[in-house]
């Protein structure tokens, strides 16, 4: 493996670690909110998150470069402050990889928040348990099964993203160069065998991940939908 | 399960905080230099062991969208003169734009059989009921462009336009052909006489008289003008060793074409 490939790996890594750190301080709150949301915009919110899951990436990434670069409101706005603009960058590659997998991180904990049993929380504050109290003494320990397979998600999703990370990242070797990006140098070098080296081990790792993810949630067929077994199990 | 959590977070800390290296030159080539310019660098380096090069290749409209919005990238190499202009017209690069090299237009199939001439091509693809051409994307690859302009000339141009693919870059020619889902392809000669193709497949030169030359050019970008490497490499670029490995490289020197009247100079670089 050339050392080019290895800075690839070690910048992937890097970035997923980063993002779903980000990830899931954002979608810790914004989960709970939507999961305890009477509202009627519910529905808009929850279709707002989901978005990046049937958006093409070429898209997000091409509004995300338009908006991170020097002529964009972001960009512009950070060049006016007398900082650098965020295309290219990886800052910027963080910035959209946490928009990208977003819904990843979300979803599971959504559904899992949604499933713990509202009379719990009831009782809880009945002995004066404050709701942030409440939160990370009863719901988190519940929904342990949701933040293990958000954050795997999350990490997995940020490692095989591609569109938004050539679109924003620009593939420059040892700076915004992630594995997916580097896959796609290679065959375009016709170097095979370099391509061949790195997608054998994006496939293991996206399957010893899966594997993990359905083991954790065994018994329940959608991975999205199987965190209220251990709500139950705890419960009795 | 708090703690879990706390190290990922301590990680990310970790990993944001660390430096960031020293400064290297960075160069958008356009694909066609892919095979070439690994060699043009390596011989520099040889002179200049501190300097560190790094190169990203694609289509030279993707690379110039994207130096338009901020691409960190100190040196420019288009494949055609338009693009590298176009960088200067916009503030985005300094100086002049340089032409270094012209570009040739090859046919490239895989295995031993051999055609004598392009017609003798193309009448074989077309005998071939589901006989594909790839040629890189008219819209932001120049050799896409003068490979469409070549093919629209012919007097077959109606059934030869629903047998064409097209490819993001000049090099996924190269790859299309390879992995067997075009028949045959037009690439750039440069691409087309290295080890990696050679070995594959065979090519055909198509005469240069029978399209525009694909001058290409190449500036300095904004972000250049600040890097002690940047105008150095660039003049580099330009010395007679350079052009030779150039030549050697499938491409055609500059050196006859410089004299040309202005009327050339403006059709060359359409």
């Amino acid at each position: 493996m050339s050392p080019a490939d290895l800075d690839a790996i070690f910048i992937t890594l890097k970035l997923a670690l980063i993002s779903t750190a980000i990830l899931m301080l954002i979608a810790m709150p914004l989960a709970w909110w939507l999961s305890q949301m009477q509202s009627r915009w519910r529905p808009f919110l929850e279709a707002t998150v989901a978005l990046p899951l049937v958006l093409p990436p070429t898209v997000l990434g091409f509004y995300m470069l338009v908006s991170l670069g020097p002529q964009g409101v972001v960009g512009s706005t950070l060049e006016a402050l007398g900082m650098q603009h965020l295309a290219f960058s990886f800052a910027g590659l963080v910035i959209g990889s946490v928009v990208y997998s977003l819904p990843f991180a979300v979803q599971p904990l959504q559904n899992a928040f949604s499933q713990v049993p509202r009379d719990l929380l009831d009782a809880a504050s009945t002995m004066r348990a404050k709701p942030l109290d409440r939160f990370f003494n009863l719901v988190v320990p519940l929904t342990k099964h949701g933040f293990i397979t958000a954050c795997v998600l999350s990490f997995a999703h940020t490692i095989g993203e591609f569109g938004v990370v050539l679109m924003i990242g620009g593939n420059i070797p040892g700076e915004t160069q992630v594995i997916s990006t580097a896959i796609y140098d290679h065959v375009e070098s016709l170097n095979y065998s370099g391509a061949n080296k790195l997608s054998l081990g994006l496939l293991v790792f996206s399957l010893v991940v899966l594997a993990m993810v359905y083991s954790l949630n065994r018994g329940a067929g959608n991975m999205f939908a199987s965190q209220g077994r251990s709500a139950k199990g705890q419960q009795e | 399960m708090v703690r879990m959590f706390h190290a990922l977070l301590f990680g990310a800390l970790v990993l944001m905080a660390s430096p960031a290296r020293a400064e290297s030159l960075n160069i958008a080539a356009a694909s066609s230099m892919r095979f070439v310019l690994p060699l043009v660098i390596e011989h520099y380096q040889s002179q200049h062991p501190t300097a560190d090069i790094r190169v990203v290749y694609g289509s030279s409209g993707r690379l110039y969208g994207q130096l338009s919005h901020g691409a960190p990238f100190h040196i420019f190499m288009s494949a055609n003169m338009k693009y590298a202009e176009q960088l200067l017209a916009n503030n985005n690069a300094v100086g002049n734009v340089q032409a270094y090299a012209d570009g040739r237009l090859a046919f490239w199939w895989q295995g031993a059989q051999s055609h004598v001439s392009t017609a003798d091509i193309l009448v074989a693809i077309l005998a071939q009921p589901r006989g594909r051409i790839a040629i890189a994307s008219p819209q932001h690859a120049p050799y896409g462009v003068q490979s469409l302009a070549w093919l629209q000339q012919h007097e077959q141009w109606a059934v030869i336009e629903p047998r064409l693919v097209y490819t993001e870059s000049v090099a996924q020619v190269a790859h299309f052909v390879r992995s067997g889902a075009a028949s045959v392809g037009i690439l750039a000669l440069a691409l087309a006489v290295t080890d990696e193709l050679a070995s594959e497949g065979q090519y055909l030169l198509i005469p240069p008289h029978e399209y525009q030359p694909l001058r290409k050019g190449m500036v300095i970008t904004q972000a250049g003008s600040k890097h002690p490497y940047a105008a150095e490499f660039f003049a580099y670029m330009q010395t007679p060793a350079v052009r030779r490995i150039l030549e050697q490289g499938g491409f055609a020197s500059v050196t006859g074409l410089e004299a040309a009247s202005p009327n050339q100079q403006q059709a060359l670089t359409q």
